[in-house]
């Protein structure tokens, strides 16, 4: 790997308190939904962050683009920490970057026209002229496979794949270099849903665009993601090149959500011994490594010593949190 | 108007637990009459499971809905017969389908919360389904539905059973909803999108589960799903719908193996792959077709590579197209 990373995040924490209101304030138990996650993206890169509900990948994401300040930890941007900025000095840095959501319908107002849902965080940012920003809406439309003549439609007008894209247009708007994207294709239908994806693979392309690409489907990610981020209660289990991720799992939690994935071509499925349980609650504290409850390989030091994301013997990139990762295929 | 035969019909020298004939399901709207299903025709058989596949408007969730007559007005069953029992459910009287609707034919959900009763734990839901089709005595309504929840697998189903619906996970809930629907070992299950909203490790589980009950149980299931990798997963014979219409039916294994409509191959292809290529994929063009707005012909035309002047002036009928299989393409079964 080259270059230098566009995002840093270290050691980064988020913590909810639950429960225990006003009174009963001494009842408040907190909620680790992020622990200790440290990562980074390079620029021009397409890093995912896999895993399932609660395992903690839309906080981390919400904590990265300081939507949810995080409790500990650093985050730096192009050089710059942005923990503990302040609003203002959060602004320019809010422009490089973006989001995109799972759901088309909600993220865009319906009241407005789509011309000026794609050019309000231009002219929230004071950028260009009206003319010259009526001219970018015009080029970010057709950048996106729609028409300039869509512009003066309302969002109702249009099918979720198209309402996608307009959010895309948005939030291409004001020019950033990462794009944060939280399961933005999992609303779609099938046969739209490759038309997206090939959209945000183009546009990587055409605008120089990092992406940080949430998504809980394995089969999605195998086809945008540069390297794989699993996430299991809250923490990175694996950090892998994707063709790694896919063909040479070294935790038993990336094992589970392989053979997990239902694909056409495997046939009726035949019952798999290795999928027992449900992921605990985060508010549990589980001694050692906390996959250990739904876990077939353990030894004793999975129950008291907790795994760190280390290194693989023979492929320094190919990080995963087990005591085990070096023992042979999966 | 052609009726297509059952195609997997008295398998093992049974007879269908549920023959749908050309159903038909209109929503009378301002924009005019929208057929949201249009001429659908298949068999359930004992212990078999046909899976429905498509995308969002294409009618699956109203045909299964249709079944037990509980689409919402102003939808409503037009034109067709669904015989059950020697009865045609799509003309018997409320109170006589009211015998039928939850033990002989029941239905699970893809959001559990919404057909549990928040207020009741899950075994007095469970038992109170016996009390009221059975008559059954509370005492031992209550244990049949600790029974259930054991073998549904909810871990130590005696206590469980005294939750409310919002202490279960998602997958419990989910196991809750279906060992309610079983617990009257009904002929047919209806399951619309049981396991969306599920985790893959959870959906996966549910799946197991579902074939392992239905082949202790011998349950005729009809599967729908917009996820061609479950349906692959669970079905014996497979349905794809598109716009209100049935496109092609075969079995699974035909099916996945080798489609037929342009449409069904297209949307094989444009799956991602656990062991596809990093990059762009293969993407079908155009957008799912609006009931309100659709093409003239076949409503696959304006998508299809295929399609000539021929597809744009007439709406092929499903055809059958080698063994136990139909398809509705001029292209394919002219």
């Amino acid at each position: 790997m080259s270059g230098e990373a566009l995002l840093e995040v270290r050691d980064l924490s988020k913590e909810f308190r639950v429960g225990g209101e006003g009174l009963f304030a001494r009842d408040a138990r907190r909620l680790l939904a992020v622990n200790d996650v440290s990562f980074s993206i390079e620029a021009g890169e397409v890093l995912a962050l896999v895993g399932e509900s609660g395992s903690g990948k839309t906080t981390l994401s919400r904590a990265i683009a300081m939507l949810e300040p995080p409790t500990r930890g650093s985050v730096r941007f192009q050089g710059q920490e942005l923990t503990g900025l302040g609003r203002r000095n959060l602004r320019p840095v809010r422009r490089r970057i973006q989001l995109i959501y799972q759901d088309p319908y909600g993220s865009l107002n319906p009241r407005l026209t789509v011309g000026a849902i794609i050019g309000e965080p231009l002219a929230v940012h004071g950028i260009g002229s009206r003319d010259e920003r009526q001219f970018r809406v015009a080029q970010l439309i057709q950048d996106v496979g729609l028409s300039p003549h869509d512009l003066a439609r309302y969002p109702h007008q249009f099918s979720g794949g198209q309402r996608q894209r307009i959010a895309i247009a948005r939030a291409l708007a004001l020019e950033p270099s990462l794009i944060i994207a939280d399961e933005p294709v999992s609303a779609l239908d099938v046969s739209v849903r490759s038309q997206v994806l090939n959209l945000l693979l183009d546009l990587r392309r055409s605008h120089g665009l990092t992406y940080l690409f949430v998504s809980h489907d394995l089969t999605v990610v195998r086809h945008i993601a540069d390297r794989v981020a699993v996430m299991y209660l809250g923490r990175i289990v694996e950090l892998a090149q994707t063709n790694e991720i896919f063909n040479n799992p070294r935790h038993p939690y990336t094992r589970v959500l392989l053979d997990a994935v239902p694909e056409v071509g495997r046939g009726k499925r035949r019952p798999r011994e290795k999928l027992a349980g449900e992921p605990p609650s985060a508010l549990e504290q589980i001694p050692g490594c906390a996959f250990n409850p739904r876990c077939w390989i353990t030894r004793a030091e999975c129950f008291h010593t907790r795994p760190e994301l280390e290194p693989a013997l023979g492929d320094s990139s190919h990080l995963a949190a087990c005591h085990l990762r070096n023992e042979g295929r999966l | 108007m052609s009726s297509i035969p059952g195609s997997a019909a008295a398998i093992d020298g049974r007879h269908p637990a549920l023959r749908v004939r050309d159903l038909e399901v209109s929503f009378a709207t301002e924009g005019g009459i929208l057929r949201a299903a249009d001429r659908v025709s298949f068999d359930l058989n004992p212990g078999r499971t046909l899976g429905l596949v498509g995308e969002s408007g294409c009618g699956k969730s109203v045909t299964a809905l249709a079944l037990l007559r509980l689409v919402p007005p102003p939808g409503r069953i037009v034109g067709g017969e669904i015989l059950f029992d020697g009865v045609n459910l799509a003309k018997v009287k409320e109170n006589r389908l009211d015998k039928v609707r939850g033990r002989r034919i029941a239905m699970i959900f893809q959001e559990p919360m919404t057909a549990l009763n928040p207020v009741l734990t899950v075994g007095d839901q469970i038992a109170e389904v016996l009390r009221v089709h059975f008559d059954t005595a509370k005492a031992d309504a209550w244990s049949a539905a600790v029974d259930m929840l054991a073998r549904v697998g909810i871990p130590d189903a005696p206590a469980r059973a005294k939750s409310y619906p919002h202490q279960l996970s998602g997958g419990m809930r989910q196991r809750a909803m279906i060992a309610m629907a079983l617990i009257c070992r009904p002929d047919v299950l209806i399951a619309d999108e049981p396991t969306t909203a599920l985790d893959v490790t959870v959906q996966a589980q549910i799946i197991d589960l579902m074939l392992q009950l239905q082949q202790d149980m011998g349950t005729a299931i009809l599967f729908i799903s917009h996820d061609l990798g479950v349906i692959s997963e669970i079905a014996d014979e497979v349905m794809v719908m598109y716009a209100g219409r049935v496109i092609e039916r075969s079995p699974a294994e035909s099916l996945f193996g080798a489609p037929l409509h342009p449409y069904t191959i297209g949307l094989m292809e444009t799956l991602p792959r656990l062991d596809g290529r990093p990059g762009r994929l293969p993407a079908v063009p155009g957008t799912v077709p609006d009931l309100r707005n659709l093409p003239s012909g076949c409503r696959y035309s304006d998508r299809c590579p295929l399609a000539d002047e021929a597809c744009r002036h007439r709406d092929p009928d499903l055809k059958p197209a080698g063994v136990g299989r139909f398809v509705a393409c001029l292209k394919v079964a002219p």
